[in-house]
């Protein structure tokens, strides 16, 4: 039988196809590669993380066996396996749920919005901590995601916040790692 | 003729576990379970030709290349020296993505959450070569 993670890494990838449309004799307009890039673009790495991470809030997911015996006081709660998420408002929210953790650096964060809707999108911050309450420059579309690995010294998890930018409240899986 | 972006971000957490018979292996995280992707289209506003361009150039050692006017970005390190990196600072954001080579970030960007365009810095640790796609 195996013992506990002696390691942990996360593969992460990028792929993104620039398109133009056509408008062909019949009058359906079809899409293709964009004629001034030429091609599709992509990229693939391996972030390192650390074997015994900050707590069980370093990802969204529950465990299929999380129930009773790993949810302290709530030991009745259930959730569905491999399922879990946060629910993302207009209030900034850090992905870091344990301020005793607010100074570890960020090695690896994961983020998707799981919105349907156009005004679902959501905006994330890496200086949340720093008073960068108007510096949520990254946006993440419904249904899409973002990856990033963070520098290794200066991104903390305090500074990773995220806050809708529509005006449909959405929810959101995530990993953040250390 | 219009134009749009269409990108995906996938990962696949994994754990290594150690064997008492000896030896070592990777798999799917258990505390994660399973795989992430998201999959969609970007919410660059422009959509009107020619508002797509990419470019590619090199890095110095602690120099900075600035890629203006961005409502997507994707970034690649296509260094193959093994360990020439850059960092990312996107907006008013400080630089703090890194990028190792081989390795790419892709992401819709506005100030403030806003369709409003950004500039993107990239910073070098060594001459990283680096290639980028916006959408304006």
């Amino acid at each position: 039988m195996a013992d506990p993670a002696t390691a942990r890494r996360v593969i992460f990838s990028s792929y993104v196809i620039p398109q133009e449309s056509i408008s062909l004799e019949e009058g359906i307009e079809k899409w293709k590669i964009e004629e001034g890039v030429g091609k599709t673009f992509g990229g693939k790495g391996t972030a390192d993380l650390t074997a015994a991470q900050w707590g069980d809030g370093w990802t969204s997911m529950h465990h299929s066996q999380v129930y009773w015996k790993q949810q302290g006081d709530n030991w009745e709660d259930a959730a569905e396996g491999w399922q879990g998420t946060l629910p993302v408002s207009s209030s900034a929210i850090s992905l870091c749920s344990d301020t005793d953790f607010n100074s570890v650096v960020v090695k690896f964060c994961y983020i998707k919005n799981l919105g349907t809707v156009a005004d679902q999108h959501i905006k994330v911050t890496l200086n949340g901590g720093g008073g960068g309450d108007d510096e949520y420059d990254m946006i993440v579309p419904a249904g899409g995601s973002v990856a990033f690995r963070g520098d290794g010294t200066t991104l903390q998890m305090q500074h990773v916040k995220v806050k809708i930018a529509g005006s449909t409240d959405t929810t959101i899986e995530y990993i953040i790692a250390k | 003729m219009a134009e749009k972006i269409i990108y995906k971000n996938h990962c696949t957490p994994q754990e290594q576990l150690s064997f008492s018979g000896g030896g070592t292996r990777y798999y799917l995280d258990s505390d994660c379970g399973r795989k992430l992707t998201g999959n969609c289209e970007s919410r660059y506003a422009g959509k009107i030709t020619g508002e797509i361009s990419s470019g590619t150039g090199t890095l110095s050692n602690s120099g900075t290349a600035t890629i203006s006017s961005c409502k997507f970005i994707f970034l690649k390190n296509t260094d193959t020296s093994g360990s020439d990196y850059f960092t990312i600072a996107i907006g008013s954001m400080p630089s703090v993505i890194k990028l190792s080579p081989g390795e790419a970030f892709a992401c819709d960007v506005g100030d403030n959450g806003a369709d409003t365009a950004v500039a993107v810095v990239i910073t070098g640790s060594g001459t990283p070569d680096y290639e980028y796609l916006k959408g304006a």
